[in-house]
C-alpha cells in the first residue's frame, strides 16, 4: 500500500514539469553508533553476525567494521557458544562450525564492544512448505522485461499472524534483497501462488533456488519500516523516523531467527 | 447552562428597554439589478440616526427604529449608492436593486458615509475576498484558485505549491471548516493540491475567519471558510466560460420565472489526458488523469416571506496508469435551504445538508488485483434565527445536528485470480450537536460587543466495534455495538467574545476571545495531506481537540477609505492535538488508536496588512511573523518541535493596475520561510540497505520560497448595447524562474558513483499561460 504514496507524486511530476538538481546541504552528524546484523535459521546457509559502526549520512565510506567484539549465541537459555571473527571479512562473526538452529528454540545474541553489551532475542518459527515451483515465459507487455519467471505455490496456514520473507538465488547468487516480505493480513489461509517479479528475468538453463522464511512479526515490522524510511524526503512519504531494531542499549540493526524451507527449479 | 440563562435575562432586558417608544421595521432584500443576485454585506445607513445595518448572507436586512422621516442610503462596493427618503409609521418592505457603476474605472463617488467595514465591523481576523479580485491574481496554468489566493492573506499559509490544504494561525489542515453553501467540503484539492475544487465562475462570495468565528459555526478549531455559490441569474439567460491551457469551463444561468425562480449550472474539466491519448506509446495512452467539477443551484422565491434554495457540488479526480494502478476521489455535497421571514424583524433559515467524500484505489487486474474503498458521509439539519431587535442589538440563535458515518477502508479482490481476501474495517458512526445564541450589541457609536455561547456535544454511536488494549497495545477484548447504541460522549461550551472600540471613523481597536472544539481528526500518514488521509471521530481513545485563541488588533482607514491598514496579534493554544507514533501504520488498520499520540500545540503571530482598494491602482501587502510548536509525549523525546508548516516569515504583495477600461496588469510576489523538515544525521547499513538515522523532529529547514507572477487581462472591444464580452488572460507564473524547493531527496551522486548527495526537486519553471474568457 505504501507504494501509492510514491507512485502518485512521481507521475504528477512526470505530467507537470518537475525537475531535480543537486544542491549543497550542510548536515550535522551524530557520533558513530554500534550496528548489528545477525541471523540464525534452521537451514544450512546464511548464519552470521556482522558488527559495524554508523557513519555520517553523506559519507561515501562504507560503514566501518567493528573488530574484536565478543559475540555469543545462547540457545534456549542453556547452551552458549562464542562466535569467532572472520579473518577475511572484517566485522563478520560466525559459529565455530556451520550449525542449523532448531524450530521453536529461542536464541539470544549478545555482542560486547568496549565494555558495552548489546543483546537481542528471537525464536525460530515453523514455516509452511513450498508446494512447488514452476516457470513460464512472460512477455510483460509494454516493458522490455520479457523472459522466464518463476511462480511459487504454497498453502498459507489457517491461523492469522504469519510473516514471510523470500530469498531468491539465481545460479547461486542472491538477488531479491530485503524487499520480498509479506504478512498474511490479506491472504490468510489461502492457497497462494504468485510470480516472482524480478528486475531481470531468467533464461533457459538457469537454476533458481527460493528460500521461504517464517519471520517474526517484529522483524517484519522492522524490514517494512526500513524499506519505508530508506527513501524519504518526498512530502507524500511517511514522516521520517528512526528504524529501531531489537537490540538493547541503543544499537541499531536486528537479530532474527528464521524457520526456512527451500526449493530448487532448473529452467530447461 | 447557567451562562445560557444569564444571557437570556440580559437579552430580555434589552427588549424591555427598547419597547418604550413606538417603533417600526424596514426590511427587505438587496440585489444586483443586473442579474438578480442577492448582495451579501451591503450596507443600509440611516443618515438621521447615524446608524445602520448590513445584509446577511441571503441579502436580507432588517432595522427597527422609532417612527419618523428618514433618509436611507444603500451601498455596496462596485455599485452606485442609492438614497431613499421614507416616512416610517408602519413596517415597510424595501427590496432594492442596486445598479452597477457601469464600466467606470474612476471608482466610487460615494456621497454621505463611506464603506468602512474594516473599522466599523466588530469582527477581526476576517477577510472577505472578492471573486473579481481573485480572478485577476496570476495563477499557475491560468487556473483561478481560491485556496491559493487565500494564502496571500496574512496568517494563512500553504504547505507549498503542488500540495493541498492551508494552515490558519498555526492550525492543521484539518482544522479548517470549509463550507460550500453550508455543506462541509472534506477535501478541497484537485490533483493532490495543484488546484482547488472551487470553480470561481460559480462562486458569489467567500469569507474566511481566522479567529472570532461566529457562534453559529463550529466543529473546527482554526478557521471558517464560508463560500457561497451564485444563485443564478433571475433576469435573463447568461452564459460565461473560458478555455484554458489545461481546462475549460462553462456556466449557464437563467430565470425559469423572471425575478422568482432561476438556476445555475457550472462545469469544469481538465484535458491533460487527451494529450496522453494522442501518444503512440501504449504505456502512456492508456493512462487517465483528469478532474472535473459540477456546480448546480436552483432557487425559488415563493413570496416575500419564503424562499428556497437547492444547491449541489460534485467533483472527482481520476487517475489510472494502464492496468497497474487506478485511483479516484471526490466530494459530493447537496444543500437544501428554506429562508423564512417569521416577521419583519425575524429571519429564519432551515438547512438540510448532505456531504460525502470518498476515494477508491486499486490494481484493476492480475494476481495483485484489489479495490480499496473509503468514505466519510454526513447528514445535517440546521436551523438559524436572526432577530433584528433594534439598531443596537442583533440576536442570533440556532441549532444543528449532524450524523457522521466513517468507512475507513475495505478491500475486495478485483479479479478472479487475485491473491487477496476481502477485508472490511467496520464503520464508525457519530452524532454531533450544537446550539448557540449570540448578540451583537452597539453601545453608543464607539463600542460594539459581540458575545455568544455555543454548546456542542458529540457522541460516538453504533453500529461499531470498540477494542480494549493492554499496555503493549495488544487487543484484549472487543465490544460490539448495535445501530445508534451510545458508545462515548463528549460535550462542552464554546464561548465567543468580540469587542470593538472605534474612537472615530478612521480608527478602531478590536479584541476577541474564541474557544473552539473539534471532534473529528484527520489522520495523515504523510508530511502533507492527501486524499488518502483518514477522518476519525473522537472516541474512547481519541479526545476532542480544543483551542483557545485571543487576538487584538488595530485598524485604520486612510484617505477616505482608499487605504486600509491593519495589525493583528494572536495567541492560540491547542489542546489534545493528535500525532502519530514513529513509523505509524495508519492504512487499513482497525487498531488505529494504538498508533496515535496526544499532545498540545501553540501558535502566536503578528499579522500586518496594508490594502489599497480604491482607484486604478489596487492591491495589498501583507506580512506575518508567526511560530507554531507542538509538544507530544513520545515524539522528539517529549521536547517541543516546530510543525512542518511553521513558516516564520510570510510576505505577499498583490498588485493590480487598471491601465485603460479594457486593459489591466497584475503582479504578485511571495516570500515565505521554508518548511521545517527532518534530515538524516547518520546512517547504518543493513543487508545492503542504507538506513538513515534522523535529527530531532523538523530540525532543519528547506530554503525560503519566493516567486513573482505576472498577468495581463485584455477585454476585447464590445458592441454598444450588446452583452457579449470576451477577453484574454495572459499570465506568467514564476516569472524569474526561481527553482523553489518542493522536496529534498538523497540519492546516489550523479557525478561520483557510490556517494550520496542531496537533490532538490522543483515543480515549476516559468509557466506562461493564456486563457480565453467570454460571457453574455
Amino acid at each position: 500500500m505504501k507504494s501509492i504514496y510514491k507512485i502518485i507524486p512521481a507521475l504528477l511530476l512526470l505530467f507537470f514539469v518537475g525537475c531535480t538538481e543537486k544542491i549543497d546541504l550542510d548536515l550535522d552528524s551524530i557520533p558513530p553508533a554500534i550496528v548489528i546484523e545477525g541471523r540464525i535459521s534452521n537451514g544450512q546457509i546464511f548464519n552470521y553476525v556482522r558488527v559495524t559502526q554508523s557513519s555520517p549520512y553523506l559519507s561515501d565510506e562504507p560503514n566501518q567494521p567493528v573488530l574484536g567484539a565478543l559475540v555469543t549465541l545462547t540457545e534456549d537459555g542453556t547452551t552458549t557458544e562464542t562466535l569467532t571473527e572472520d579473518p577475511q571479512f572484517p566485522g563478520f562473526y560466525y559459529t565455530p562450525m556451520l550449525r542449523a538452529g532448531k524450530v521453536n528454540s529461542i536464541y539470544k545474541l549478545s555482542v560486547t564492544v568496549n565494555g558495552e553489551t548489546y543483546e537481542a532475542i528471537d525464536t525460530i518459527r515453523p514455516v509452511t512448505p513450498i508446494d512447488s515451483l514452476t516457470y513460464a515465459y512472460d512477455d510483460q507487455v509494454g516493458t522490455e522485461n520479457d523472459g522466464y519467471y518463476v511462480t511459487l505455490y504454497a498453502q498459507e496456514p489457517p491461523a492469522l499472524g504469519n510473516n514471510y520473507q523470500w530469498l531468491y538465488f539465481s545460479n547461486g547468487q542472491e538477488l531479491a534483497g530485503l524487499e520480498w516480505i509479506s504478512n498474511d493480513d490479506f491472504v490468510n489461509g489461502n492457497y497462494i501462488n504468485f510470480q516472482l517479479e524480478m528486475n531481470d528475468p531468467q533464461v533457459l538453463g538457469d537454476t533458481v533456488v527460493i528460500e521461504m522464511a517464517a519471520i517474526s512479526p517484529v522483524y517484519y515490522t522492522f524490514v517494512n519500516q526500513l524499506l519505508n524510511q530508506e527513501s524519504f524526503g518526498n512530502l507524500f512519504d511517511t514522516p521520517p523516523a528512526n528504524v529501531n531494531g531489537n537490540f538493547t542499549n541503543g544499537a541499531f540493526g536486528f537479530f532474527h531467527a528464521d524457520g526456512v524451507v527451500a526449493d530448487t527449479i532448473i529452467l530447461q | 447552562m447557567f451562562k445560557h440563562s444569564l444571557l437570556l435575562v440580559l437579552l430580555s432586558l434589552c427588549t424591555i428597554l427598547a419597547s418604550a417608544q413606538s417603533k417600526h421595521t424596514i426590511s427587505g432584500h438587496i440585489k444586483d439589478g443586473a442579474n438578480g443576485e442577492e448582495l451579501i454585506g451591503a450596507t443600509i445607513y440611516i443618515e438621521e440616526l447615524k446608524s445602520g445595518t448590513t445584509t446577511n448572507v441571503y441579502g436580507f436586512y432588517s432595522i427597527t427604529i422609532p417612527d419618523g422621516t428618514y433618509t436611507i442610503v444603500y451601498q455596496y462596493i462596485g455599485f452606485d449608492a442609492r438614497r431613499d427618503t421614507i416616512i416610517l409609521n408602519k413596517d415597510i418592505t424595501m427590496n432594492i436593486e442596486m445598479v452597477g457603476e457601469s464600466e467606470k474605472i474612476e471608482v466610487v463617488e460615494v456621497t454621505g458615509e463611506r464603506l468602512n467595514k474594516n473599522v466599523e465591523d466588530v469582527n477581526m481576523g476576517v477577510v472577505k475576498l472578492d471573486v473579481k479580485v481573485v480572478k485577476k491574481i496570476p495563477a499557475v496554468f491560468g487556473e483561478v484558485d481560491i485556496i491559493k489566493s487565500l494564502q496571500l492573506l496574512p496568517g494563512i499559509v500553504g504547505a507549498g505549491e503542488g500540495v493541498g490544504g492551508f494552515f490558519v494561525r498555526g492550525g492543521g489542515v484539518d482544522q479548517n471548516l470549509i463550507l460550500l453553501d453550508e455543506a462541509v467540503v472534506y477535501n478541497a484539492s484537485h490533483l493532490l493540491g495543484f488546484f482547488s475544487v472551487f470553480n470561481a465562475d460559480a462562486i458569489k462570495d467567500m469569507e474566511i475567519y481566522k479567529g472570532g468565528i461566529p457562534a453559529a459555526y463550529g466543529g473546527r478549531l482554526s478557521s471558517l471558510l464560508d463560500i457561497r455559490m451564485k444563485d443564478g441569474n433571475t433576469k435573463k439567460l447568461s452564459m460565461s466560460g473560458g478555455i484554458g491551457l489545461i481546462s475549460s469551463r462553462l456556466t449557464i444561468e437563467a430565470p425559469i420565472i423572471k425575478d422568482k425562480m432561476s438556476f445555475l449550472v457550472s462545469g469544469r474539466r481538465t484535458y491533460v489526458d487527451l494529450f496522453l491519448k494522442a501518444s503512440k506509446n501504449e504505456e502512456i495512452n492508456q493512462n487517465r488523469l483528469y478532474f472535473y467539477d459540477l456546480n448546480a443551484k436552483y432557487n425559488w422565491k415563493i413570496n416575500d416571506k419564503n424562499r428556497i434554495y437547492a444547491s449541489g457540488y460534485f467533483g472527482r479526480d481520476v487517475f489510472a496508469f494502464g492496468q497497474n494502478f487506478a485511483t479516484d476521489w471526490g466530494n459530493a455535497t447537496a444543500t437544501f435551504r428554506w429562508n423564512h421571514l417569521v416577521n419583519a424583524k425575524m429571519f429564519a433559515n432551515f438547512t438540510f445538508v448532505f456531504s460525502d467524500f470518498n476515494y477508491s484505489l486499486g490494481v484493476p487486474q492480475g494476481d495483485f488485483a484489489f479495490d480499496w474503498q473509503a468514505r466519510i458521509r454526513d447528514f445535517s439539519l440546521k436551523a438559524d434565527f436572526t432577530n433584528y431587535l433594534n439598531p443596537n442589538n442583533t440576536i442570533k440563535w440556532g441549532a444543528i445536528a449532524t450524523h457522521h458515518n466513517f468507512a475507513p477502508g475495505s478491500i475486495t479482490p478485483a479479479s478472479s485470480t487475485s491473491l487477496f481476501n476481502s477485508l472490511l474495517i467496520p464503520d464508525k458512526n457519530a452524532m454531533e450537536y450544537a446550539a448557540y445564541v449570540s448578540n451583537e450589541q452597539k453601545i453608543g457609536e464607539k463600542i460594539t460587543l459581540q458575545y455568544g455561547l455555543r454548546y456542542s456535544a458529540f457522541s460516538q454511536i453504533g453500529s461499531g466495534r470498540v477494542f480494549g488494549y493492554d499496555a503493549n497495545g495488544e487487543v484484549t477484548d472487543t465490544t460490539t455495538y448495535s445501530a445508534f447504541q451510545h458508545i462515548k460522549t463528549y460535550h462542552g461550551p464554546e464561548p465567543r467574545i468580540a469587542m470593538r472600540y472605534g474612537w472615530n471613523k478612521e480608527n478602531a481597536i478590536k479584541a476577541n476571545y474564541t474557544r473552539t472544539r473539534q471532534y473529528l481528526h484527520l489522520i495523515s500518514n504523510a508530511t502533507v495531506s492527501s486524499p488518502f488521509d483518514i477522518w476519525l471521530p473522537a472516541d474512547n481513545y481519541i479526545q476532542p481537540m480544543k483551542a483557545d485563541q485571543v487576538s487584538i488588533g488595530y485598524f485604520r482607514n486612510l484617505k477616505e477609505n482608499t487605504y486600509e491598514i491593519s495589525v493583528e496579534a494572536y495567541y492560540k493554544y491547542m489542546h489534545d492535538v493528535v500525532d502519530y507514533v514513529d513509523n505509524a501504520e495508519l492504512l487499513l488498520t482497525e487498531n488505529i488508536e494504538t498508533q496515535l499520540l496526544r499532545g498540545d500545540g501553540y501558535s502566536y503571530g503578528l499579522e500586518t496588512m496594508v490594502k489599497k482598494q480604491l482607484g486604478r491602482f489596487t492591491g495589498w501587502i501583507s506580512y506575518t511573523y508567526s511560530r507554531t510548536r507542538r509538544i507530544v509525549d513520545g515524539i522528539n523525546g517529549g521536547k517541543e518541535y516546530p510543525v512542518s508548516y511553521d513558516r516564520n516569515h510570510n510576505l505577499a504583495v498583490v498588485l493590480n493596475y487598471q491601465i485603460t477600461e479594457r486593459f489591466d496588469i497584475s503582479a504578485n510576489f511571495v516570500y515565505y520561510t521554508g518548511l521545517a523538515v527532518t534530515f538524516p544525521v547518520g546512517k547504518f547499513e543493513y543487508q545492503g540497505a542504507n538506513v538513515p538515522i534522523f535529527s530531532d523532529r523538523n530540525g532543519y529547514r528547506l530554503p525560503g520560497y519566493h516567486r513573482l507572477d505576472l498577468a495581463a487581462n485584455i477585454q476585447f472591444k464590445h458592441k454598444e448595447g450588446k452583452s457579449w464580452r470576451h477577453g484574454l488572460n495572459i499570465s506568467v507564473y514564476n516569472a524569474y524562474f526561481n527553482k523553489n524547493v518542493f522536496s529534498i531527496q538523497f540519492q546516489e551522486d550523479d557525478d561520483v558513483a557510490g556517494k550520496t548527495a542531496a537533490y532538490k526537486t522543483y515543480l515549476f519553471p516559468i509557466v506562461p499561460s493564456v486563457t480565453y474568457n467570454f460571457s453574455f
